[in-house]
């Protein structure tokens, strides 16, 4: 849930940045370049200091995640933006008198959401990750609410009297990463049109 | 109608060559220097050259996909090269593009009929009625079947593509059609086909053509008038025939002589000219074609040759073949004028004799 | 004119019914339907057809340069100074290209390693195909570069391939294909990808070249125009198929095969009138996925009758030393 709220967060967020500065070169300059400064951010070490400014919450865990792993989203968009706006067929529909608006809904944002959904699966992957990993530390979600992460985190103290309160939440968490991510391939063949014609 | 359909004046582009903020000076590269021409409705004008001559930028700054650096570009006496964003959209109208490569100026994703229409429906909304039927109205015009609308590009051949191209550029009635290179990625048979629509279009729809291309068989068959452009300018601009038949600037004349005929029985491969076409960010002070020329004097090294009409019509750009300054020297210099040494115009005639046949 | 009757002479290169296949997922591709030619010692051949007609597989099939995963030859024979290349272990193929047959491709920029110098690229083939040391190699190699004439030789050894023009880098590919004298050389498109005045160049020191050493030529192209300037005898492909051979003189004064006829006619040519109608050939070229029945252009002839719609035409003499694979090639040569 988390991992999924924050995947969208950053694919949304970067996905805006992206295409903004693939067409806009001032913002590309200035953004991309506090984009690389987010990278250099660990994430956990980002999260816990926000948390700590604010107190623990799902909210702002899901930004806390969604921060650090927009700037990877937003690159890989601008890159693919630059690459087909210089595509005829781009500056065919602008001959054909398309505004821009129109031609980046119609033919440059398709062309994004095969990647974009590679991505977002990394993303949400180690967003969920992330959020066991906080968890575990006592900084992610509220003890209250279950997650595995605080699973794994109460069952360290038993251990060695009931290891398999630890494994299960362990397997689940891998195999779920596991599953997102085949997901994300997936979805990029069902996306991509030369996939599409090979079949 | 008054005055020539579209007017290019004094058009120039460079690009600078990376961003300046350290440095004083940006090198530019000057892809386009100082090109004037004009076309008349429903007329043809080729314009040749190799690559890095500054063609496709010629095609690229009519349509406004690049902005010029310098120069007007006149629509019915309107200059398209000054307006605002809103304005320019309806000017679009007028001039459309087909482009070289079938394969990647048709967006994979969408379908033959979607491609077409869009145009039109960037101006209007239409209904799915409507749609269908303008769809296959415009496939009928390039001469191919309505049931072709719900392909997509990668179920075409190339040939079928290049059609799609074209009635797209069809679909707005534009009354002029930029070709950049429109034939040249195409087969020799299918190549043929899509020359015949083009002049059967001419015909039917009265549109004027920008026709750019480096293949001098295509551009004499298409071609009305024809200019020659080297390293970003016009060289030699004159009707069709007269070029092919006499070229005055020493560059027409050794492209002319470079193309190869097809028929085995013509004198074979004469001394093809010298040297390789120089870079666009420092190009040769004076005549650009000087370090290639057989004819350069010492004036070529040092000043620009003007474009200087000539008595059939033609402007020609040579210190040599065309002496500016002189209002009685209109008819042109050729290679075996008197007041040139016999050994350049002994390297000329060998060419010569071949061009003229 | 002279030149063209020195055509005859000792065959070097003997290819009988080819056939190479490609395969994709689900489909089989018969790029090439089974071709038979010869190369004669000296001469050049022209390979000329559209694009897909299999003449680039022709040139991979011979010297087994196809990807092994997807194409394969699956008959017919090479023979090449009575050896039969297809039977030839991997190690003895690699000892005859390069250095008894050579080759040179479209994209000089591609076929050029960026990360050596020139000079070191083509020293490397002449240490791989003789006991050249380092240093003599890289003397041939300078010559070589002065043979093809590229201006300031012992400058441009070093130079990396980014760092010279497309002409001069196809200048670069022609010296390391002739650095070894191969018996023949292939070349494929060698000019397609370059301006004009620079095509007539490269054309030019092609034909130079092989006039003073002797090598033999393929030379594979699209385009008429370059077939015209520089070859003595022409193969017309179709569809995986040779369609035409004759001697260049012979083949654009009496085409015999409808094909031929028609890509002649449809160049745009000066010498005819202008803003007329090109005559053109309708219709497309056929998939190769499905096997064709009778002549593969039968679809799209004008000549086509109710033979040429049921029986595959083979290749018969028509003239001397002028071959087509047509049924009615004389209604052809009449027209």
């Amino acid at each position: 849930m988390v991992g999924l709220m924050s995947a969208a967060f950053a694919a949304l967020g970067g996905l805006l940045i992206g295409i903004i500065a693939g067409y806009n070169r001032p913002f590309d300059n200035i953004v991309m370049r506090v984009m690389d400064g987010l990278m250099s951010i660990p994430t956990i070490l980002l999260a816990i200091a926000l948390i700590s400014l604010t107190g623990p919450g799902i909210g702002i865990l899901i930004v806390a995640i969604a921060i650090p792993e927009t700037p990877a989203v937003a690159r890989l968009v601008r890159s693919v933006v630059l690459g087909v706006r210089e595509r005829p067929y781009v500056e065919a529909a602008l001959c054909g008198g398309a505004r821009l608006p129109k031609v980046i809904w119609r033919h440059i944002l398709p062309s994004t959401i095969p990647p974009l959904m590679v991505q977002s699966a990394t993303v949400c992957a180690s967003a969920i990750l992330t959020e066991a990993g906080l968890s575990f530390l006592g900084v992610g979600v509220p003890p209250e609410i279950p997650s595995w992460g605080n699973m794994i985190a109460s069952s360290r103290l038993y251990l060695a009297i009931a290891p398999l309160t630890i494994f299960a939440p362990g397997i689940c968490l891998a195999v779920t990463v596991l599953a997102v991510n085949l997901l994300g391939d997936g979805l990029r063949d069902l996306f991509d049109p030369h996939a599409k014609r090979r079949r | 109608m008054s005055g020539p359909l579209l007017k290019v004046e004094n058009l120039t582009k460079h690009y600078p060559l990376g961003s300046g903020i350290f440095k004083k000076t940006i090198p530019v590269i000057r892809a386009v220097e100082d090109v004037s021409f004009s076309v008349e409705a429903g007329e043809t004008l080729c314009i040749v050259g190799e690559s890095g001559c500054g063609k496709s930028t010629v095609a690229r700054l009519l349509m406004r996909l690049v902005e010029p650096t310098g120069g007007r570009v006149l629509i019915d006496g309107t200059d398209i090269a000054g307006l605002k964003k809103d304005a320019l959209h309806a000017w679009r109208r007028r001039m459309q593009m087909v482009f070289q490569d079938p394969y990647s100026s048709l967006n994979p994703r969408l379908t033959a009929g979607q491609i077409i229409t869009e145009p039109v429906e960037n101006f209007e909304r239409l209904g799915r009625r409507q749609r269908q039927a303008l769809a296959a109205d415009l496939l009928r015009n390039v001469g191919m079947s309505p049931e072709m609308m719900h392909r997509l590009p990668s179920e075409l051949s190339g040939g079928q593509r290049q059609r799609v191209g074209i009635a797209r550029a069809l679909a707005l009635r534009p009354s002029l059609i930029i070709a950049d290179e429109a034939v040249s990625a195409l087969d020799v048979s299918v190549q043929a086909q899509i020359l015949n629509l083009l002049l059967d279009l001419q015909q039917q729809m009265g549109i004027s053509f920008v026709f750019i291309s480096h293949d001098l068989g295509v551009v004499e068959y298409i071609g009305r008038r024809v200019a020659v452009m080297y390293l970003g300018r016009i060289v030699e601009l004159a009707q069709c025939e007269a070029l092919f038949a006499k070229p005055v600037h020493p560059y027409t004349e050794a492209l002319i002589a470079a193309a190869p005929v097809p028929d085995p029985t013509r004198a074979r491969l004469a001394t093809p000219v010298e040297g390789e076409v120089p870079s666009p960010i420092n190009p040769p002070t004076g005549c650009a074609f000087h370090p290639r020329c057989p004819l350069a004097v010492e004036r070529c090294r040092i000043d620009v040759p003007p474009l200087v009409p000539m008595a059939d019509g033609r402007v020609v750009a040579c210190h040599v073949r065309a002496p500016a300054g002189d209002a009685r020297h209109l008819a042109p210099v050729t290679g075996d004028h008197p007041l040139y040494p016999v050994a350049m115009s002994d390297t000329l005639s060998i060419r010569a004799s071949r061009v003229h046949r | 004119m002279q030149m063209h009757q020195t055509v005859g002479g000792d065959v070097l290169l003997d290819v009988r019914d080819l056939q190479t296949h490609f395969y994709g997922e689900d489909s089989v591709t018969r790029a090439l339907g089974g071709i038979s030619f010869q190369v004669k010692k000296g001469e050049t051949l022209g390979v000329v057809g559209e694009s897909g007609c299999g003449k680039s597989v022709t040139a991979l099939s011979i010297l087994r340069l196809l990807p092994r995963l997807t194409a394969k030859t699956v008959g017919g024979q090479v023979r090449f100074h009575g050896r039969n290349l297809l039977e030839l272990s991997d190690r003895e193929m690699r000892q005859i290209r390069g250095d008894q047959i050579a080759m040179i491709f479209q994209e000089p920029m591609t076929s050029l390693n960026p990360v050596y110098t020139v000079g070191h690229q083509i020293a490397e083939v002449i240490q791989i195909h003789t006991k050249a040391s380092r240093s003599v190699a890289m003397a041939r190699a300078g010559e070589m570069l002065r043979l093809v004439r590229i201006a300031d030789p012992e400058r441009r050894v070093n130079n990396y391939p980014h760092e010279i023009s497309g002409g001069m880098r196809q200048r670069a590919m022609i010296a390391m294909a002739l650095a070894c004298s191969p018996e023949l050389l292939i070349a494929d498109e060698p000019t397609t990808a370059l301006d004009v005045t620079i095509q007539a160049q490269i054309l030019r020191l092609i034909v130079d070249l092989k006039e003073r050493t002797g090598t033999a030529v393929m030379f594979i192209t699209h385009d008429l125009g370059v077939v015209a300037e520089t070859c003595q005898r022409v193969i017309v492909m179709y569809a995986g198929r040779i369609v035409e051979q004759a001697t260049v003189i012979d083949l654009f004064a009496r085409p015999a095969h409808p094909y031929t006829q028609g890509l002649l006619r449809s160049v745009p040519d000066r010498r005819r009138a202008r803003h007329r109608r090109l005559p053109e050939i309708p219709g497309i070229v056929p998939s190769l996925r499905e096997p064709i029945t009778g002549c593969s252009f039968a679809p799209r002839c004008p000549f086509a009758t109710d033979i040429c719609r049921e029986k595959t035409p083979s290749l018969r003499d028509v003239g001397s030393s002028h071959a087509t694979a047509c049924w009615r090639a004389e209604e052809v040569m009449g027209a």
